[in-house]
């Protein structure tokens, strides 16, 4: 080196930096290359974050809605069966069965095989035959569409029975034949594993109670009271008089006649009576009106009590009760108001015991409107008094009368239970309309707790005890 | 004349470094170490920062995940009861209450025990339920007599009856029917049919018309 040259060496020297430098300039170029793609991922990776915070943001009001969802679906569940609960509704079938008296002749099971056990909602269908009269086959319908656990009558079938060799009765009914199909979905919600767990859940559910119970009230069940017979005929059956010469009875003409003839009369009792009210009558004719309102409608009551078994054509049957019976009651509820009693104000010895008779099966058959309407056609008939031997008849018929009204009542509350806890050493509790209630206390002033049981709750309204089944 | 240099070679003027070989190994020097110097802050400190920031919003990131991932758990717990919810309401839609119907539908044939009106009675009713496309009720039905407009007024009385609404009735047709066992022993006999309304509004599959799918 000592002997390179000054050239030589300067370029030497040069040369190395220069490289040097440039490799330093490489490595920086690299370096920023780096710097650059981890600040994009950074930058990714914030806006992932950020995308990811606008998603959390969501998650109070998520878990809000998780939770009204999911209690309000515990609840919405209960109207369908699970295994368990379909052998329960075939001995509701049977308590139906019992109830309307109807007589089942087959319950075929139509889609259960074919359908998969692993679908949430399971359809379930019945075929189900049976003999009934239309007001029994009617009140089962009824029975079924009004039971707790959701079942649809999806189709059916009346074949009239009337007519021809083999025609039944029950109870004076003409039988036919009813051939149903009930359908029902069963929920299979176990197993699913993929609940999301959520912090603090009990307190946000507490929170959130008002809210659960407002939704809960989407889901309703239209459910309707079957009135019974009322009065009204058999549209299975052909209403036209036999025209053979064996066939009893007055002719269809006559009934009709005797049907007119009374409510002719029913109008002119009106008519007296209206007169009756003007003011512009002399005491002379007040009192030769009310004297004719008296005798016209003794007279009358002696009548309809004569010709009620003449009026037999169905048709005439419903006008008979409504424009004849009814009328005459309303007119003598009038006039004994105005004029004191008539001689026997009361209701027949007959007609009272069939009226406890009546009640008493409307009662236990579920038809307490029937049963109340029935005591309220006659209620001004019924005050008897304590000496005369019908007034045990009154009373009981009363009592069913009480009955009735209350468990309507009870029924009209809309109580509905979301659920209970028995508790086999103390006391038991139902959770009630959102509230928790314990076996002896006061759910409002006349409505208490009385006992609770898995299947039902027993309750105590006004003085009756009812039992509410789950 | 003899000159002789008594220096050490290396101070000597023709064997020392010269002044421009010194400025460009001092430049050169000078060059390489801003160089070598800038890399450093580049690799030492821009990058190393980098990266660091870098872990940390991966950490971020990964907690965030957890809390998207429970988002999403919540998400599909809400699609999921909301579509079951739906089902369970469909389902409680669908139903149409024939006892009900039956009722109303006695009332109409009643009359309120007017006969001259009209005066019917059925041989069979054939109900069909179909929440998609509507329920259809067949009735083989009768009018007493051979007078035409108790039929009309009898269809008049169906189409205004409270279940009429919505419900599509079939035109009136009749064939005269004598029985000399009745009086009258002629009659109208007609079948009658009602197609009502939908009950679910749009045929889905998962519908509860007939077999609904997994929800």
């Amino acid at each position: 080196m000592a002997n390179w040259t000054q050239t030589k060496l300067v370029y030497t020297i040069g040369g190395a930096a220069t490289l040097l430098c440039l490799a330093a300039g490489g490595g920086i170029y690299w370096a920023q290359g780096l710097i650059d793609e981890a600040n994009a991922q950074v930058q990714a990776k914030q806006d992932l974050i950020e995308k990811a915070d606008n998603r959390i943001r969501q998650v109070p009001a998520l878990e809000r809605d998780v939770i009204i969802l999911r209690e309000n679906l515990g609840e919405y569940v209960k109207i369908l069966p699970d295994d368990k609960e379909l052998t329960d509704f075939l001995r509701m079938l049977n308590q139906f069965n019992r109830q309307s008296g109807v007589k089942s002749s087959s319950l075929v099971n139509k889609q259960r095989n074919g359908a998969k056990t692993t679908e949430r909602f399971t359809p379930i269908e019945y075929s189900y035959e049976m003999t009934a009269t239309l007001w029994q086959a009617i009140k089962f319908m009824n029975l079924v569409e009004n039971f707790e656990r959701f079942v649809s009558i999806t189709e059916f079938q009346i074949s009239s029975g009337a007519g021809g060799d083999k025609e039944q009765t029950r109870d004076g009914d003409v039988v036919h034949q009813f051939k149903l199909t009930l359908q029902t979905y069963s929920y299979n919600g176990k197993g699913d594993g993929k609940e999301v767990h959520i912090p603090d859940y009990q307190n946000l559910k507490e929170q959130l109670r008002e809210e659960i119970w407002k939704r809960m009230q989407a889901i309703r069940i239209d459910r309707y009271e079957h009135r019974g017979e009322m009065g009204r005929r058999d549209v299975m059956i052909d209403p036209r008089e036999r025209g053979d010469a064996t066939a009893p009875g007055p002719t269809q003409e006559e009934q009709r006649e005797v049907l007119e003839r009374n409510i002719g009369e029913i109008a002119r009792l009106r008519d007296v009576q209206q007169r009756i009210k003007k003011q512009d009558t002399t005491l002379f004719e007040q009192y030769s009106l009310e004297k004719n309102l008296k005798e016209g409608l003794d007279k009358l009551a002696v009548q309809v009590d004569a010709d009620a078994p003449i009026v037999t054509y169905p048709p005439f049957r419903l006008r008979w009760a409504r424009e004849v019976v009814a009328q005459l009651e309303d007119l003598r509820g009038a006039t004994v108001t105005k004029g004191g009693p008539p001689k026997d104000p009361y209701l027949p010895d007959a007609e009272m015991r069939q009226l406890v008779a009546d009640m008493t099966a409307d009662c236990n058959s579920g038809q307490l409107e029937q049963a109340k309407t029935r005591y309220e056609l006659v209620i001004a008939r019924l005050a008897v008094p304590a000496e005369d031997p019908r007034h045990e008849f009154a009373i009981q018929a009363k009592a069913w009368h009480v009955k009735a009204t209350t468990a309507l009542d009870f029924k009209a509350l809309d109580l509905k239970v979301q659920g209970v806890v028995v508790n086999p050493e103390g006391r038991s509790g139902v959770l009630l309309n959102g509230e928790t209630f314990e076996e002896g206390e006061y759910v409002s002033d006349d409505l208490l707790v009385k006992l609770v049981e898995e299947e039902q709750i027993w309750f105590v309204f006004r003085g009756l005890t009812l039992v509410r089944t789950m | 004349m003899i000159r002789i240099n008594l220096l050490p070679a290396d101070l000597r003027r023709g064997t020392r470094l010269p002044a421009k070989v010194l400025a460009v190994a001092f430049a050169s020097a000078l060059a390489v170490s801003a160089s070598i110097g800038w890399f450093g802050l580049k690799w030492f400190g821009e990058l190393k920062d980098a990266e660091q920031r870098l872990v940390v919003k991966s950490g971020e990131l990964v907690e965030r995940q957890r809390k998207v991932l429970y988002v999403d758990q919540l998400e599909a717990n809400k699609a999921d009861y909301t579509s079951r919810v739906q089902t369970i309401q469909d389902i409680g839609k669908s139903r149409l209450v024939w006892s009900k119907f039956l009722d109303e539908l006695i009332d109409v044939v009643n009359n309120e025990g007017d006969s001259d009106k009209h005066l019917a009675w059925f041989d069979s009713v054939v109900v069909k339920g179909d929440p998609v496309r509507g329920a259809t009720v067949q009735l083989k039905c009768a009018v007493q007599g051979d007078e035409q407009d108790r039929l009309a007024n009898f269809h008049d009385d169906i189409a205004a009856s409270p279940f009429g609404k919505g419900v599509t009735i079939s035109d009136p047709n009749w064939t005269l029917d004598e029985d000399e066992g009745r009086v009258p022993p002629t009659s109208l006999r007609f079948d009658l049919n009602l197609q009502f309304p939908p009950t679910v509004a749009k045929p889905q599959a998962g519908a509860p018309a007939k077999a609904p799918a997994k929800k």
